[in-house]
């Protein structure tokens, strides 16, 4: 597949905030890339840099080959749907979505034509004389997406498309747009702080943190193989052990932690290195058939989540966060617990210096 | 105990019954009645002399232009008063407003002395080699002052509407392809319609019902209703008519102002209906 969209080595500063820092990321045609991140990482600078809105300190944005960052926003031939959806009041659905249209001159009887295709893509085909305080905001998000999507841009530009739906709306929409995208085949960048959001939606995810890209992967591996402490902990990984590299056992990296001898996948892994063991609290069942690795200490604190119950496992001053399925937990605080776990499922990650995340820390990883 | 909220409207009632609704009346009845009984002698007499009809047709082109000027001087200000990113922000609040810190006869008094025979204006024009003469006692010279008084009322008018638009708008139709002047035609421009609007009607009712400004910079070389008001009511003591006169002057404000209302609720609706 050709790359479509280039960027290469932005860098933006206001004053002496670096907001981003030699930032690169490419998409092939048709592709749906997810800028991901907590708030302050500099995803939605750099999505306003894509848009022409900001101009970089440095670094180029090049689309089919063609260096646009000196090109005015109303001259990239881009689109963009706007986190409050930014649609013009004064005008009906039908307008608004013929916004684009017109600004490009195109003829009016054609413009009729794809206002009504657009907005029968987004299932809104009977609501064009309405104005958009009269449609809820589900039914305002797809006129943003229509409106978007009529031009055929070069390239389409979401931020935080969804953020403004409630839960069960913002659930069944980001499928439904994955979908529309893909039939549109649209090279779309979409900025979101939503890890969910980014992995169903995303082809590939570039996570960002501190105005740098911290990973960039499909959203399989990125879930799977994170590479940092930083993304691992992004991507809903609970349990973080220092530890030592001190051998290797059929294909499998040997550490010392805490917890004694834990078995993990091998990449990442010089003996003798400084390394974090990190694993999902779903991957960790009770019992001890459930892998290699085997940890038994004293229920700390065991919380419901529906499915599972969520325990906290203490032993040798380390603690160990697993999701048991609820049918088979009874454990209560103050019970001893083995569990055991996998080591296919460990990931080595490089570094130490894992610290739990204050509130602070988790306030700005929630928004 | 349940208060009734019309209540809470008790005093102002009060106040304009009292203070403008009974006056209005007094002055209508006594317009009527020039002599005592019921004739339209006055209205006929104000009418039928070509002097006075000049005076009218003059308060409202002054009242008019002086509207079109602070729309047009105003507009930009707003504009710089609502980007929330610009320094100097509140100097140009303060430069704007700062007209209304000054007594109107002491404002007048400093435009006398820039338009006079002898003032600034005249004396640069003289000395760059185009002589103009002055503007004092001259229609001009009123539309001038007049739009420096009433300036920040369109301004206030005009920087609240366009603090009401939301700022992603431009961006979204400048991505959509919109350049700046397609940018302020189709979505800045009609947005601030109310804007306009109210602007417009508070200095238009202001500058043709104003006194102090015509009077001092206009003088009896340029007469306006108000103007005439006090000529007729204070001077010839001839106080039905002036009440005749005072009552056209709002008869014909309150119809412009209207018109001007209607036609422009009409281009923000006729904006909203697809073509």
């Amino acid at each position: 597949m050709q790359t479509h969209l280039d960027v290469r080595h932005l860098r933006k500063s206001y004053g002496t905030f670096t907001a981003l820092d030699d930032v690169s990321f490419t998409a092939t045609s048709g592709e749906i890339v997810a800028l991901l991140g907590p708030s302050g990482c500099g995803k939605t600078t750099l999505l306003n840099l894509v848009a022409g809105f900001l101009t970089p300190d440095g670094g180029s944005v090049i689309v089919g080959g063609r260096d646009i960052v000196n090109v005015a926003p109303h001259k990239r031939d881009m689109a963009m749907v706007f986190q409050n959806y930014a649609l013009f009041p004064h005008m009906s659905v039908e307008r608004n979505v013929a916004f684009g249209l017109k600004m490009r001159s195109v003829a009016s009887g054609e413009v009729t034509k794809r206002v009504q295709e657009a907005l029968e893509l987004v299932q809104l085909g009977g609501l064009g004389k309405r104005y958009p305080k009269e449609l809820s905001g589900g039914q305002q998000q797809r006129v943003a997406l229509a409106r978007a999507l009529v031009v055929r841009p070069s390239v389409l530009l979401l931020d935080e498309p969804l953020s403004n739906l409630d839960a069960l709306l913002r659930k069944r929409m980001r499928e439904e747009m994955r979908r529309i995208l893909k039939a549109a085949n649209i090279t779309t960048v979409v900025v979101t702080h939503d890890q969910e959001e980014a992995l169903v939606s995303a082809d590939s995810i570039v996570l960002l943190a501190s105005g740098r890209v911290e990973q960039r992967s499909t959203p399989n591996e990125l879930y799977e193989r994170p590479s940092t402490i930083f993304s691992a902990r992004f991507m809903d990984v609970t349990n973080f052990l220092d530890g030592t590299v001190i051998g290797h056992e059929q294909g499998h990296a040997v550490i010392d932690t805490a917890f004694g001898k834990l078995r993990a996948e091998a990449d990442n892994c010089t003996i003798g290195a400084k390394v974090t063991v990190a694993v999902r609290p779903e991957n960790i069942a009770k019992g001890d058939e459930a892998g290699e690795n085997h940890v038994t200490g004293e229920v700390v604190s065991s919380s419901y989540h529906g499915p599972v119950r969520r325990v906290e496992i203490q032993a040798n001053g380390a603690r160990l966060i697993a999701d048991i399925p609820v049918k088979r937990c009874l454990s209560k605080v103050g019970d001893r617990l083995s569990v055991s776990w996998p080591a296919d499922d460990t990931r080595l990650l490089p570094g130490q210096g894992y610290t739990v995340p204050d509130d602070k820390n988790i306030e700005s990883m929630l928004q | 105990m349940k208060l009734h909220a019309g209540l809470l409207l008790v005093p102002a009632v009060l106040f304009y019954a009292v203070l403008f609704v009974w006056p209005l009346i007094i002055s209508t009845w006594g317009s009527f009645t020039p002599t005592g009984k019921l004739s339209l002698q006055t209205y006929t007499q104000f009418f039928a002399d070509e002097f006075y009809r000049s005076v009218l047709w003059r308060s409202l082109r002054i009242s008019a232009i002086t509207t079109l000027m602070t729309l047009i001087i105003g507009y930009p200000i707003a504009v710089y008063l609502s980007q929330s990113w610009r320094k100097g922000r509140s100097l140009v609040v303060f430069l704007v407003i700062a007209p209304m810190f000054v007594s109107a006869v002491v404002r007048s008094y400093g435009w006398i002395i820039i338009l006079g025979p002898n003032g600034l204006l005249s004396s640069f024009t003289k000395a760059i080699g185009l002589p103009m003469g002055h503007l004092l006692y001259s229609e001009a010279g009123v539309i001038i002052a007049l739009t420096h008084v009433f300036l920040p009322f369109m301004v206030i008018a005009l920087a609240g509407s366009l603090q009401q638009i939301d700022p992603s708008l431009a961006r979204a139709a400048q991505i959509l392809g919109a350049n700046r002047f397609q940018v302020f035609v189709r979505v800045i421009l009609p947005l601030t319609l109310p804007g306009i609007s109210a602007g417009s009607v508070i200095v238009f009712c202001l500058a043709a019902s104003g006194f102090v400004t015509p009077a001092l910079v206009g003088g009896a070389a340029v007469p306006v209703m108000p103007y005439l008001v006090y000529k007729e009511g204070l001077l010839v003591l001839n106080w039905p008519f002036a009440s005749a006169v005072a009552l056209i002057l709002l008869a014909a404000t309150a119809l412009v102002t209207a018109i001007y209302t209607f036609a422009i609720r009409d281009a923000a609706s006729r904006r909203s209906v697809v073509r």
